[in-house]
């Protein structure tokens, strides 16, 4: 039945692999690259498996990353370096399967860290495996890939379609018309995507009746847009899912309420209104407080005891979420006032009905200095990710200054 | 607000973000399918025209079309 089955649609390359041909095509080469900015998911897809079969450890960078930003992070000079590996034998997809399944590969993701600097945080398989569902029902599930692959949420999509021998069909950045496209040629039956992501599927133009699964994270959602993607996809059930870079999927819900089952209340508890995760389920890296808890910054409100509900209310970090992607304003004003002409910069984010929060900078200019939005972006451009560039400038006198908000200056 | 000034808005957006202005939209002209905005954009294009008329275009879901937009703009007016 594997003859047939198709494991990665990528319209980026225009590539088709089936799960027969994926053996053959990961023991093909025995180098892989432990710091890959891939050019592509396929490409990603080979280097990241045939590091996992091999035990061997591998960083997750973004596709978009400045050099910059790559000459920043720890171990940033072995970028694109190769390093070889021994033969690897895999006889089938199965043999494949359990070489990933029993990889002890450490998998390295970044966050926005809180003081300006990404910080790492390493997974092994486990992280992911965890929330794998394995099922003979989940035999033909046809998953859509809305995420980035280097990101928590594009990973887990990745396992789960993986160990279940389903199709992945990437459409990470793809516009909305070739999206529906996608999603029909290739009977595609599960999402999983942000609520900007879903948002830009609306309005409904025809119901996309093959989907049989949606799953929203990485923001806050809400009931209307719940009910509007009831009519885009009405044969779909509905699962909210919280994950984090740190953890993992941590936990599951619907609409706005995340239930905290009692399997979980080992490692997932609300104190003082904020929720904190067990360094039992953590990544390495992740800062905990002495009793072994990880202080989320996520401000959650506990709608019923039994069983615990949860409603997340707000971050309690200075985290920007946009559209998913969080960004840490110390890390944008800092890129900022390296710019000769600028003197302060105060990066915030503005609530968007788009976005979630769009990222905004107030600018207080050197004396003389005539830099322009433009000019700025364009110099932003060279140094950040494009998700971290403010989209609205303004250009002030000065900057009030208070004890919440330090503003970064010119050193 | 007329055409040419959501034209104006429109290319402002589009430069701001590498990309070609249009010489012309029409009420046809489609948002993402022809203009090409993506999230970031649409973010960015509403705001702007938030900051000209008071109005968050797609305060109620996001819309297709220039033409719908415009409508969008007329009915608070």
């Amino acid at each position: 039945m594997s003859e047939t089955l198709w494991f990665l649609v990528d319209g980026d390359t225009g590539n088709r692999i089936r799960y027969s041909e994926l053996p053959s095509l990961i023991s093909e080469s025995n180098v892989y690259y432990p710091y890959l900015i891939a050019e592509n998911l396929t490409a990603f897809v080979f280097n990241f498996i045939r590091a996992l079969v091999a035990n061997r450890p591998i960083v997750l960078l973004d596709a978009d990353l400045t050099g910059a930003e790559v000459a920043e992070l720890p171990g940033g000079s072995n970028l694109g370096v190769a390093e070889s590996l021994p033969p690897i034998e895999l006889n089938d997809v199965d043999s494949l399967l359990e070489a990933v399944a029993n990889s002890s590969a450490e998998i390295t993701l970044f966050t926005s860290g809180t003081t300006g600097i990404p910080k790492s945080v390493t997974h092994t398989v486990g992280t992911f495996l965890r929330s794998v569902k394995l099922s003979p029902e989940s035999r033909n599930n046809v998953w859509g890939l809305t995420y980035c692959i280097t990101h928590m949420a594009g990973l887990q999509v990745f396992f789960q379609a993986l160990m279940n021998q389903n199709t992945i069909v990437n459409l990470f950045r793809y516009g909305r018309s070739e999206i529906r496209d996608l999603l029909e040629r290739n009977s595609v039956s599960h999402l999983s995507g942000t609520p900007t992501f879903y948002r830009l599927q609306l309005p409904v133009i025809t119901p996309l009746n093959g989907v049989r699964q949606v799953t929203i994270g990485g923001e806050r959602s809400s009931n209307e847009l719940f009910e509007q993607l009831g009519a885009l996809f009405p044969s779909a059930r509905f699962t909210n899912i919280y994950a984090s870079t740190e953890a993992g999927a941590i936990l599951r819900g619907q609409g706005e309420l995340f239930t905290i089952d009692p399997s979980a209340e080992g490692f997932v508890r609300v104190e003082q209104g904020q929720l904190l995760i067990h360094e039992s389920a953590l990544g390495a890296g992740v800062p905990t407080d002495e009793a072994g808890w990880y202080h989320t910054g996520d401000v959650v409100e506990v709608v019923t005891d039994e069983p615990k509900t949860i409603r997340f209310v707000r971050r309690a970090t200075e985290t920007i979420n946009i559209g998913g992607y969080k960004v840490n304003p110390h890390e944008v004003e800092d890129a900022l006032v390296s710019h000769p002409e600028i003197r302060l910069a105060k990066v915030s984010g503005k609530p968007n009905s788009v976005l979630g929060n769009l990222l905004v900078a107030e600018i207080v200019r050197v004396p003389g200095g005539e830099i322009g939005e433009q000019e700025i972006r364009s110099y932003l451009a060279e140094r950040l990710q494009s998700f971290k560039i403010p989209r609205m400038m303004s250009f002030r006198e000065s900057l009030s200054m208070t004890k919440a908000s330090k503003v970064r200056r010119t050193s | 607000m007329t055409t040419e000034q959501l034209l104006e808005i429109v290319n402002l957006v589009l430069t701001n973000n590498q990309k070609t202005a249009k010489p012309s939209v029409t009420p046809e002209t489609r948002l993402r399918e022809d203009l090409g905005m993506d999230s970031f954009l649409l973010a960015e294009l509403t705001v702007r025209i938030e900051q000209m008329t008071g109005i968050d275009v797609f305060g109620d879901g996001l819309i297709d079309t220039v033409g719908e937009l415009l409508g969008k703009l007329e009915v608070h007016v």
